[in-house]
């Protein structure tokens, strides 16, 4: 069983994760601690690299749909980047790409906190 | 008198008695031919052998005590039988009298020997194996056979009774070797045991020795007792098992402390286990344990400490003792604080490092010459369970570096016994709680399925099948129609985050939700918006659900329908024979919870003819993946496996998607709820 991994960082004002593996049932909740903790910190602009991100259930779609609200109020927000095909896909289909801000790379994701 | 139990001793008896009157009739050899008399001794023999075989009982010995004890009171009546002839004589009775108390005397032994014999054979028969019956019962041959040497002619061979003695003593030391008795009898009885057997071989050397006196100078019958093999036989059997007996019994004494001391200790588990099975307070199991270790520790005195319950939340207080209980013994509760405060053994207690014991052989500094410290070993052993500290032990003795090392790991075991002992009623507890909720989960599944409907309308413009099963118990799958009376159908087709228990409730709240809305012909958008509305006032917040709602107007021949972020919709076009999914935009419900949900709820028509088909399903059937191959089922195999079936009734296919779909996937694990739905319209 694959297990997740999430790489914190901090770069100018912003909070870069990089999430790699399976995120499910059992390994949502290591994220949703994770941002849990970082919006406590008020890091409230947030880059989430999904290049290693294999698998995502809808279990883990709700650790970023619970947040979306909370950063909306707060005026932050989440920015995915580097998904792959098929996590993009899953994403497309839920609705999720016209309410979370999807972009190609690093270097886009950063253009929207401009 | 127990005329069938005792009729070989009567036989004997009055065999005797036979004897006794040719005896005193003085009439052998000269009336009575000397033959008949040797056979009478032989039959009476004979008869006495088969009355003490006949009256070793089936069972064991349950009282060694009371067998040895039988055996000397006889051997004293005996005794006083076979010293009557002499006294009478010493008295100046009659001839005939003293002849005839001879007579009895020498039954007095005959008797003695034999019974003697069979209290001996009673011993044997604790901690037998089947194999020594047959070797007693060869003794018992060798014995009769030995008192055929009555007869005259067999007395010609004068080697005779030395092959005969020298073979039998051959069976007497194999049989005087197995004394397993002596193990399974307790210390005492082995000590009563050793003086019974003493007094029992005096008593038959006594005896022999009287009998024999007079035996040799007056010739009771026949022949003199010293030189008949019976006799000797059994003498030496029984002088032989007796020697080896209390030898082998005063070899044993030192073990069988240790012996007894160890039943001890497994009697101590067993109580302690039994204590904490049978749920007693735990204050009473730890006095349980501390009286085991004091007890089986030789401790001269000691002390229980219970922490309370409170003791936990006042940590710092500990120090003062005052959520403490104290059970003391040998030692005043004075004392004890004494100990405490000198040896700062409190703090001894909680710097405990990895749970151990703590051992001090003497006490530090001028403590040790201090007489008002009378104890000077002091063993602390603290009470883990479930690493909580429950309280400590303390043993103490009079003399320094008394406690050894088997003393101390003996101890120890007894509170890990305690742990464990809780570890395994707190396991059979979780699995008998397990039971249950399993039980209980299966009910709810049972309530569940009775959520989906399984029973589809006949009707002239469609065919309707479904097929739903959870990962788990209970899932968060929900499908469900309307069927209303102007040819329009609703049908409707949802998956909630997660699954399990939760998704379950939500699924069955979605039911409420659609089968109020739905009966209201609300147009698709309005019902996205409002079920939106209704569910996001009760899902948690990492809780969203997808779902599909499609509305058919068979008259219009159309389908107007809204993807709330669910699965595409399977469109299959009968004319063409290809099949689609209809790709369009659409969110999940309860992911935004106000009202600028309505932004992103889009809906779409689709026109459709005769043979055309909707497939719903949810994403357990896509994403499920091969037990082989890791790869998913895939949209793509789905399409196709549609197409394949299109032909036949909405049923039958899906009857062969699912068929396909069980074929595919690693049946072990499914890893979410899948269902699917088939519309075909006719």
């Amino acid at each position: 069983m694959k297990k997740l991994t999430i790489d914190q960082n901090t770069e100018e004002g912003l909070l870069l994760l990089k999430i790699g593996g399976e995120l499910d049932a059992s390994t949502s909740i290591d994220l949703d601690g994770v941002i849990n903790s970082a919006l406590e910190d008020n890091k409230i602009n947030i880059l989430v690299n999904c290049k290693d991100l294999v698998y995502i259930s809808s279990a883990g779609f709700g650790v970023f749909v619970s947040y979306i609200r909370d950063l909306a109020a707060r005026n932050g927000k989440f920015v995915l980047y580097n998904l792959n095909k098929n996590v993009y896909d899953t994403f497309k289909i839920l609705g999720l790409d016209d309410l979370l801000l999807i972009a190609k790379n690093e270097r886009e994701a950063k253009s929207y906190f401009a | 008198m127990n005329f069938a139990k005792n009729k070989w001793l009567i036989l004997g008896l009055v065999t005797y008695v036979v004897i006794i009157v040719a005896r005193l009739s003085d009439q052998i050899g000269n009336g009575i031919p000397q033959f008949l008399i040797s056979s009478s001794i032989i039959a009476c023999i004979a008869f006495h052998l088969l009355h003490f075989r006949s009256l070793i009982p089936k069972s064991g010995v349950s009282n060694v005590e009371k067998l040895f004890i039988n055996r000397t009171v006889s051997g004293f009546v005996c005794l006083f039988v076979a010293l009557l002839p002499v006294i009478a004589n010493s008295l100046g009775l009659h001839f005939k009298a003293v002849q005839a108390l001879q007579l009895a005397g020498f039954y007095a032994l005959f008797w003695f020997l034999g019974y003697f014999l069979m209290g001996v054979r009673k011993l044997g028969q604790l901690n037998e194996r089947s194999t020594q019956h047959g070797l007693w019962d060869v003794l018992f041959a060798f014995l009769l056979v030995s008192s055929f040497y009555y007869l005259k002619p067999v007395q010609a061979y004068k080697l005779l009774p030395l092959v005969f003695v020298l073979s039998s003593s051959l069976l007497v030391i194999s049989l005087s070797l197995r004394i397993k008795w002596i193990v399974s009898i307790r210390r005492k009885v082995k000590w009563l045991s050793i003086l019974f057997l003493t007094t029992l071989i005096m008593l038959t050397i006594s005896m022999v020795q009287i009998v024999g006196y007079y035996d040799s100078l007056q010739g009771i019958i026949l022949y003199p007792l010293t030189g008949n093999i019976y006799f000797i036989i059994l003498i030496l059997f029984l002088l032989v098992y007796s020697i080896i007996s209390i030898l082998a019994l005063l070899f044993n004494m030192p073990v069988a402390t240790v012996t007894e001391q160890r039943i001890e200790e497994i009697r101590s588990f067993q109580e302690i286990n039994r204590s904490v099975m049978s749920k007693a307070p735990i204050d009473d199991t730890l006095q349980l344990l501390f009286g085991k270790c004091f007890n089986d520790m030789n401790a001269d005195a000691g002390w229980l400490m219970m922490k309370s319950e409170e003791a936990e939340e006042k940590e710092a207080e500990d120090e003062t003792g005052e959520n403490e209980t104290f059970y003391t013994n040998h030692i005043s509760q004075e004392d004890v604080e004494k100990y405490n405060s000198e040896l700062k053994l409190r703090k001894l207690v909680k710097d405990y490092p990895n749970k151990k014991h703590h051992y001090l052989g003497n006490l530090p500094g001028d403590l040790e010459n201090d007489e008002s410290f009378v104890f000077k070993s002091l063993l602390i052993m603290p009470v883990f369970v479930d690493k909580v500290l429950l309280g400590n032990i303390c043993l103490m003795k009079r003399l320094v570096n008394s406690f050894d090392d088997y003393q101390i790991q003996l101890g120890m075991s007894y509170l890990n016994q305690v742990g464990l002992a809780f570890e395994n009623n707190s396991l059979t507890q979780a699995s008998i709680e397990a039971a249950r909720v399993k039980q209980e989960l299966d009910i709810a599944r049972k309530v569940q399925k009775q959520l989906l409907p399984t029973n589809f309308p006949e009707s002239d413009y469609f065919e309707l099948a479904a097929y739903s099963e959870s990962a788990v118990e209970v899932g968060g799958d929900y499908y469900d129609f309307i069927l209303f009376e102007d040819n329009r159908l609703a049908v409707i087709i949802a998956d909630v985050a997660g699954s399990g228990a939760s998704a379950a409730f939500y699924m069955a709240h979605l039911k409420g939700v659609f089968q109020s809305l739905g009966q209201l012909k609300l147009p698709v958008s309005t019902f996205l918006e409002f079920t939106n509305e209704a569910l996001s006032r009760c899902l948690d917040k990492r809780v969203f659900i997808t779902l599909t709602y499609c509305l058919f107007d068979f008259g219009k021949k159309k389908a107007v329908y809204g993807r709330a972020g669910h699965t595409p919709v399977l469109f299959y076009n009968a004319e063409s024979g290809q099949g689609e999914y209809l790709v369009d935009k659409g969110l999940g419900l309860g992911i935004i919870r106000n009202k600028s949900y309505s932004k992103y709820v889009k809906t779409y028509e689709k026109g459709f003819e005769s043979g055309d088909m909707f497939v719903f399903f949810t994403d357990g059937i896509n994403e499920s993946r091969s037990g082989i191959s890791h790869q998913e089922y895939g949209t793509e195999r789905l399409l196709n496996c549609v197409v394949k079936n299109a032909n036949g009734s909405a049923g039958v296919m899906i009857d062969e998607i699912v068929e396909d779909y069980y074929g595919y996937v690693d049946s072990k694990m499914f890893p979410d709820d899948h269902t699917i739905v088939a519309v075909k319209i006719k």
